[in-house]
């Protein structure tokens, strides 16, 4: 039973969630379905920011862009099914380029749409992590990284279709047929769950303290015999994977991708996400990703025009209100109420001792 | 009983400025060096110089028989086992007691240590071992932020303790430290000799006095006297520069 | 040849924006080390001045310009008082905070002036023809207010009491406050001039394309990366930096696309950091 107690509050939020999510398909509309299938692939993206910013401090404007990866390969893949699609013979385009042919088969984009993201990470991570550049820097090169990806993608038309994206991305088909909307649903949440699990006993590991380590005293890492460039990279590299990976689930329930998915505004998005949740403590992501997505969709049938002001005024007052997160308050709440009940009792102590000296 | 580290003709000038000039210095295997001098002597520099964190401009630095002058303070950390403790207490305020002595443990830095270490009881007994040594060990499962200023000064000692480096440089480590603590740390630092080589600067004599075995005074970057600190202290120089104005 | 001469004289012209631009950012982050994402939207609302002044109210462009000036140094200044200085010291937090004003202050000018893209007249037409290369006469204008900011900027620092004062306080703020002065309102009118800076940057661009609530946001990046380049201290290094990084991106997009050459340029900017992180004219550092 003191084991039980021991456990943070946020992992009965994780569990109470995932109930929730296990269940709901069974009690609302295919359409409801559908949008939460997608913020479950927008948790994982969150989770993949979690790791990178909230544990190791390191703030990316621009982590659409390994999202988008993912989601492009996967898309481009199934815009090959049917041959050469209306988006290359209008640049003249005739035939498959050579270098896109292996994408037609799903399983080869998959992997891809995992690896492109990877492989970025750890090129630009060797670039910025080796040199004794602040944090500040690699959130003013990730901006920037965001604004270019997107001018790129959208300059690339002949073999992205610029501005519309690619659209008629089918769930996974097997034999012609795809899946169906409440089965992909729960693959989601599948995967969902296994990169939670993952994040958790990496996070628990030394891995994931060293990593907390950087955020908080990388120096004194250095002069431990660490090398922190090193964790740095790898752990970029892992946030790609899983952000790619996101994106890869994301596309087909959304039926397309689009060069806004990975803009600067999807990016801060998902910071926008992790700071009313919460960073470090994946229940954050979780949270954070679900209420403001939901509230999202539910008030911008009312507000369109102004929700993006709302997010900004929310994101401002978190800052200064509750800088860490609605999840980061309750566990400072948990811990707060379990110093004062030690407290209570080394006093009670002290006062028993006390009464046995005299 | 060899030089463990010797130090020829060590310097550094920082556009101009001579921090360090023509330093020399042979310290022995399981020594107890204190190292004084007044404020800005350049004994911090000096210490940079030794772990890595400033470049020398000039002389050399042998380890142990390598040279070692100019290396990445991880590496000197790391492969030459040389442990510093700053001047501050630079602890890990997001972990426990416990776990700022467990993730110094020499042997598990590198990325597939950490992906693949298991806590086992030879790794907790060693922990246990090193926490009682610095007092610390009740207080094992408190956060570090909550540690008085003189505990984070002992909860860095045995960080550099749970290193098993050859050699352990302490800056100042009774900064800030009641008289008591201030006494129980030269215990502690006398416990590690001998196992241990140890280089300390420090302003506070009376510890100077518990703890040294022989004494070299830095004076504007240049060494002004080496030996036993009773020798050191009737050294006139020694006296106008430094002891006097005490 | 004649079209790298061409494309070189373009390249001086977004040399010279992006060292208004850069200005503002160099004294509020070098100087101050503030990172404030809303630069770029300073600059707009500066543009907005100006369309505001010049367009609606048919006031003289230098009118509009001093105006738009004013007008952002006095957000620059609310900006400060009410965000910055509360969050002194913790730099994730300045720039979530400051990013939520970026995207707060774009919504509420495309509520206030609606989305579309408003136009300024261009208050100095013709061209000037040297040889083969055209230089719009514009454009001179647009160098001679850079290099009209950079010496002002430069008097200010070196030659006013408050420019001293500027100074000390990046150099040993605790030191400044024992002398008796009050870093504080040093703070505010230093991050107000930066701020001002980018309104005129704001004003000079407007006429050039069109002012719209998101133009502000490349204009950060690229203030940023100009800094970056020059020397995040150093006002001479930025000047130098917007030199080299207007200058390559025109010269290259001459030859191939705006795209590429933007890439082409990022990468080069990447490499410069990843070996000389304090950028190419920064002073060494210990």
């Amino acid at each position: 039973m003191t084991k039980l107690k021991k456990i943070p509050i946020n992992r009965w939020i994780d569990l109470g969630v995932l109930l929730f999510l296990l269940v709901f398909p069974l009690f609302t509309q295919t359409f409801r379905v559908e949008m939460m299938g997608r913020f479950i692939a927008y948790v994982i993206f969150a989770i993949s920011l979690d790791l990178l910013w909230g544990y190791t401090g390191l703030m990316s404007l621009g982590h659409a862009v390994l999202f988008g990866m993912g989601g492009y390969m996967i898309a481009l893949c199934y815009s090959m099914q049917g041959g050469v699609p209306a988006f290359m013979t209008r640049e003249g385009i005739n035939a498959i380029p050579s270098f896109l042919v292996p994408l037609q088969t799903p399983a080869v984009a998959v992997i891809a749409g995992l690896l492109l993201p990877v492989v970025f990470a750890f090129i630009l991570g060797n670039f910025l992590f080796r040199s004794k550049v602040s944090g500040v820097f690699f959130s003013i090169i990730t901006l920037a990284l965001a604004q270019i990806f997107k001018d790129f993608i959208i300059n690339q038309q002949k073999f992205t279709n610029g501005f519309n994206g690619l659209q008629g991305v089918p769930r996974f088909p097997i034999d012609g047929i795809p899946l169906s909307k409440i089965h992909y649903y729960y693959i989601i949440l599948l995967v969902a769950v296994l990169v939670y699990l993952f994040c958790l006993w990496l996070t628990k590991s030394r891995f994931g303290k060293v990593a907390v380590s950087i955020r908080e005293n990388e120096a004194r890492l250095g002069f431990l015999g660490y090398k922190p460039a090193n964790f740095k990279i790898v752990i970029y590299m892992i946030s790609g994977f899983i952000a790619g990976l996101a994106g890869i689930l994301y596309t087909p329930m959304t039926n397309g991708i689009t060069p806004e998915d990975v803009s600067v505004v999807a990016s801060t998005a998902v910071l926008v996400w992790l700071a009313v949740g919460g960073r470090g403590n994946l229940t954050g992501a979780i949270v954070g990703t679900l209420c403001v997505n939901w509230a999202q969709s539910l008030l911008s049938e009312s507000f369109a025009d102004y929700w993006q002001l709302i997010l900004g005024i929310i994101l401002l007052a978190i800052v200064f209100f509750i800088p860490n997160g609605l999840v980061g308050k309750v566990i400072e709440k948990q811990h707060n109420f379990r110093i004062n009940r030690k407290r209570v009792k080394i006093t009670a102590f002290n006062r028993s001792m006390k009464g046995a000296e005299v | 009983m060899g030089a463990l580290l010797e130090i020829k003709d060590l310097g550094v000038d920082f556009g101009g400025f001579r921090a360090v000039d023509s330093v020399n210095m042979k310290i022995g295997d399981g020594e107890i060096r204190v190292i004084i001098g007044p404020n800005g002597a350049g004994k911090t520099t000096f210490m940079d110089m030794v772990t890595g964190k400033t470049r020398p401009t000039k002389g050399t630095i042998f380890f142990n028989g390598h040279n070692i002058t100019g290396k990445e303070p991880g590496e000197i950390a790391g492969k030459y086992k040389i442990g510093r403790k700053f001047q501050g207490p630079n602890i890990f305020e997001n972990m426990s007691v416990y776990q700022n002595i467990e993730i110094a443990l020499k042997g598990y830095t590198s990325i597939w240590h950490t992906l693949t270490y298991k806590p086992n009881t030879r790794k907790r007994e060693r922990i246990k071992a090193i926490l009682k040594k610095i007092k610390l060990y009740d207080m094992k499962d408190f956060m570090s932020s909550e540690l008085s200023h003189g505990q984070r000064q002992w909860l860095e000692i045995g960080m550099v303790m749970a290193q098993s480096p050859k050699l352990i440089i302490l800056d100042e480590p009774t900064a800030g430290m009641t008289a008591d603590e201030t006494h129980q740390t030269g215990e502690m630092v006398k416990e590690l000799a001998g196992e241990h080589t140890i280089i300390v600067t420090e302003h506070d004599m009376d510890f100077v006095r518990q703890v040294a075995n022989r004494v070299t005074v830095l004076h504007q970057g240049k060494l002004l006297a080496e030996g036993l600190l009773e020798e050191v202290e009737k050294n006139p120089e020694v006296i106008q520069v430094y002891l006097k104005e005490d | 040849m004649s079209v790298f001469m061409q494309q070189f004289a373009n390249g001086v012209n977004l040399a010279a924006l992006l060292l208004i631009a850069a200005l503002g950012l160099v004294i509020i982050f070098g100087l101050m080390n503030v990172i404030n994402m809303a630069h770029g939207e300073l600059i707009m609302i500066g543009a907005y001045a100006t369309y505001f002044a010049n367009t609606v109210l048919d006031l003289p462009f230098w009118v509009a310009m001093i105006i738009a000036f004013l007008v952002s140094a006095a957000v620059g200044i609310l900006i400060e008082v009410i965000i910055i200085k509360r969050l002194y010291s913790k730099p994730t937090e300045t720039l979530l905070a400051t990013f939520a004003l970026s995207i707060i202050f774009v919504q509420l000018v495309q509520l206030i002036f609606s989305p579309e893209n408003k136009y300024v007249a261009m208050p100095i037409k013709g061209i000037l023809k040297v040889g083969t290369v055209s230089i719009p006469n514009y454009n001179l204008f647009i160098i001679a207010v850079a290099l009209s900011i950079l010496a002002m900027t430069g008097v200010l620092l070196l030659k006013t009491k408050f420019g001293k004062k500027m100074r000390a306080v990046t150099q040993n703020r605790q030191m400044v406050e024992c002398l008796g002065i009050a870093t504080s309102k040093v703070d505010t009118w230093t991050f107000a001039y930066g701020a001002g800076l980018a309104g005129l940057a704001g004003a000079v661009i407007a006429p050039i394309n069109s002012v719209s609530p998101t133009m502000g946001g490349a204009y950060l990046t690229d203030s940023f990366m100009t800094v970056v380049v020059g020397g995040v201290q150093s006002i001479i290094g930025t000047a130098l930096g917007s030199g080299i990084v207007g200058e390559s991106r025109t010269i290259l997009a001459g030859f191939s696309n705006e795209v590429f050459a933007k890439i082409l340029v990022f990468l080069i900017i990447i490499v410069i950091i990843r070996f000389k992180p304090e950028g190419l004219f920064a002073r060494e550092r210990r």
